[in-house]
């Protein structure tokens, strides 16, 4: 040890060699001079100087099919030499792309909170018992669901090529806000003498899990982010503690921009090819069949929210119908500004149900 | 969650949750917990009370259970994940979560875009060409990390967050990069090799010795430059703020490698082997951004001063790299590969300060 030390304290000044020797790799400096149109002087709006604003004709040009195989930013000049190529298998634009995601990415940075110092958790105060814990249980499926989703969005980044950067930045902050979503309703259930209570059944998990291609997986989302988003506005609407209001208002504020990226999904999509919208309808379908399985089994989860949204079971399961309902409507309408039209007719039975769109089967 | 037995008798007799099951309100986990905001706010470390701070060196977790949450039977697995915390953990990592989103920052109104002021072309174009290599590796990692998360067990659950925030800060790179190029006049110049091969790493603790440790660490040390590669306060601000992002990537890396070497020091070797590769493609490739190419190229323009000062540019340049060598080597001694030292690659040994004693 002492011989290898002192050999490395006896040599050289490396700042002493030439130059060349450091930088071997020297290119023909053709970047210097390479021509290239003179861009615009972008100018920062209200919320500061925002993607949309710098971006131009030459480089918000976003092709159908993505023609590179590595990291080549979109805009740039692309490489004359061999690659090392990614893992992508996402290249046609139709499979990721929303006209709104460069705004929702924005958006989502300037709507950015902490779950740390944003609620004002000093202010809680105990709840009855029975109240605490049903919302401890809310929480603890709404926590486990958040990172389900965090795992899963997670693992697609890097099958979508570089051409659609637009979306992969805003499935940064979708995944961003999940994990705050999920250790911010942890931190709930852990503050006001309760504690988490019981997993959710998981049923739903495997809808998202088992979608193996991207558009199948945004439609799989579609519903858990309108439901998400549903309950939180419910019970931000009837809130038992201030911590209750604020924290659920800013989840359902952040469900609200995961919401209109899938149905912009949807929109481009039909703007392009609307023969898919068969594709999409039974991709709803499929994924709502699960969607009430699931909504069937998990009592947890049905009856905590009944006792978080009243004191009184038939007040609050009153609550939760209407909710139901209000969820139905809603991914109706949203699908019908998508353009996805006619969904109420292929919808699954139990969502019909749910909307009061049917009379319920006999039992 | 056994409620009191006031409560229960309660819930018997009560009509108003006639109708209800309620058997949720009967299952094992821990109740009782009050957790109590801190000097910064309600962190994770605040919350990990009881059961709920109990986290298992190994994890047979498959359903996505929540950790502390009481178990439900009939649910169906949901994937495996890795067990064992030591392939992921590192002690310092809720601190490190909590500071990430203390730290969050954004392109669009925290760096003063008015203060970017037009460049000579050489000087523009050099920051373009950096900022096309920049925005181009980015992403890179962001969606290896990204990979991982899927096989990090909810016991283990503050390392899945941390990496969503590497995500998110790696998506916010790019974007101000990109920014910077295109909001000066001259845009995003030419493309090159990348990072892409970042993306054949095989194995988490892999991925934290060559992307957190090596990549990340030898760009934090540069942004910590920036004050010198920086024509102006928007840039020094834009280096500023990514280099504090890349301090936690790098913290973590750090404080996972030490954590698992001393939980599993067999691994020593394999370590080593990861090391010893990436210090090779340092030397050889643009990978250390300060070996070569057109990165290194306008580095020497924008830190000489010029086209014409590029031999000046270089020789600070050196200096750079002499700098993030020997930041790198205290990384290893901090990891508890100190040994590192007498095998490093020739190309970056000859850099090394003498050991601090």
């Amino acid at each position: 040890m002492a011989e290898q030390t002192s050999a490395t304290q006896q040599a050289p000044n490396p700042l002493n060699r030439p130059i060349e020797e450091f930088f071997p790799i020297r290119t023909d400096l053709s970047w210097l001079t390479v021509e290239r149109p003179k861009l615009p002087k972008p100018v920062p709006g209200p919320k500061g100087l925002r993607l949309r604003d710098v971006e131009n004709e030459y480089t918000l040009q976003v092709p159908d099919v993505w023609p590179y195989v590595n990291d080549t930013p979109r805009g740039s000049i692309p490489p004359k030499h061999p690659v090392i190529p990614a893992g992508y298998t996402i290249y046609d634009k139709i499979s990721v792309w929303s006209d709104n995601c460069i705004d929702l990415y924005e958006d989502a940075i300037y709507e950015r909170w902490s779950s740390a110092t944003g609620i004002p958790w000093e202010t809680i105060t105990p709840l009855p018992e029975i109240t605490e814990a049903a919302i401890d249980q809310v929480c603890t499926e709404l926590s486990e669901q958040a990172y389900l989703d965090v795992q899963v969005l997670a693992s697609w980044l890097e099958r979508i090529s570089y051409g659609f950067k637009e979306v992969k930045n805003f499935l940064a902050t979708y995944i961003f806000d999940r994990a705050r979503h999920t250790e911010a309703f942890r931190k709930r259930a852990l503050v006001n003498g309760g504690g988490l209570g019981i997993e959710g059944p998981g049923i739903y998990h495997r809808a998202i899990l088992g979608a193996l291609r991207f558009p199948d997986l945004a439609m799989a989302l579609l519903l858990r982010a309108l439901w998400t988003k549903l309950v939180c506005e419910a019970v931000a609407e009837r809130p038992r503690t201030e911590v209750d209001r604020t924290l659920f208002s800013l989840v359902a504020r952040d469900c609200n921009r995961h919401v209109a990226y899938h149905t912009g999904l949807i929109r481009h999509m039909l703007s392009k090819e609307p023969a898919r919208a068969a594709e999409l309808h039974f991709a709803l379908l499929r994924h709502e069949a699960v969607f009430a399985a699931e909504a069937a089994r998990d009592t947890s989860f049905t009856e905590a929210l009944v006792l978080t949204l009243a004191d009184r079971a038939a007040e609050g399961l009153a609550l939760v119908e209407e909710l139901r309902r209000r969820f139905v409507h809603t991914l109706l309408a949203e699908l019908d500004a998508a353009g996805l039209t006619g969904h109420q007719e292929r919808m699954n039975a139990k969502f019909k149900e749910y909307a009061g769109l049917t009379a319920p089967a006999a039992p | 969650m056994t409620l009191s037995q006031d409560t229960l008798q309660m819930l018997r007799t009560e009509t108003d949750y006639s109708g209800l099951d309620l058997g949720w309100l009967r299952v094992d986990s821990e109740r009782g917990i009050t957790a109590r905001p801190g000097r910064k706010g309600l962190t994770l470390e605040e919350i990990n009370l009881g059961s709920y701070g109990e986290v298992p060196d190994t994890s047979r977790n498959y359903t996505l259970k929540p950790r502390g949450a009481a178990r439900r039977l009939s649910k169906p697995r949901t994937g495996v994940t890795w067990d064992a915390k030591s392939e992921v953990w590192s002690a310092s990592i809720a601190m490190l979560y909590e500071e990430a989103i203390a730290r969050q920052w954004s392109s669009a109104t925290d760096i003063p875009w008015e203060q970017l002021t037009p460049l000579p072309d050489d000087l523009e174009r050099a920051m373009c060409q950096l900022c096309t290599f920049l925005t181009q590796v980015e992403f890179i990692a962001g969606d290896l990390p990204g990979r991982w998360i899927r096989s990090i067990s909810p016991d283990h659950y503050e390392v899945g967050l941390f990496l969503a925030t590497q995500v998110m800060d790696e998506a916010r790179h790019e974007d101000v990069f990109r920014k910077r190029a295109l909001a000066n006049g001259v845009g995003l110049l030419q493309a090159g090799f990348g990072a892409t091969s970042l993306l054949q790493i095989q194995d988490f603790s892999e991925m934290a010795a060559i992307l957190h440790v090596v990549a990340e660490g030898f760009v934090q040390s540069l942004f910590r430059m920036g004050e010198l590669i920086a024509q102006n306060e928007a840039e020094k601000r834009m280096f500023r703020l990514a280099a504090q992002d890349e301090s936690r990537h790098v913290a973590f890396g750090v404080t996972h490698l030490k954590y698992t070497l001393e939980t599993e020091p067999e691994r020593r070797e394999e370590f080593h082997h990861y090391l010893d590769r990436q210090e090779g493609l340092l030397g050889t490739t643009q990978a250390g951004l300060t070996s070569g190419g057109a990165s290194a190229e306008s580095l020497a323009i924008l830190l000489g001063g010029g086209k014409d000062k590029m031999d000046e540019g270089y020789k600070k340049l050196l200096a750079i790299r002499k700098r993030q060598i020997n930041e790198y080597m205290h990384r290893l001694e901090v990891i508890g590969l100190g040994d590192r030292r007498e095998r490093m690659h020739p190309e970056m040994r000859v850099f090394l300060d003498p050991p601090r004693n």
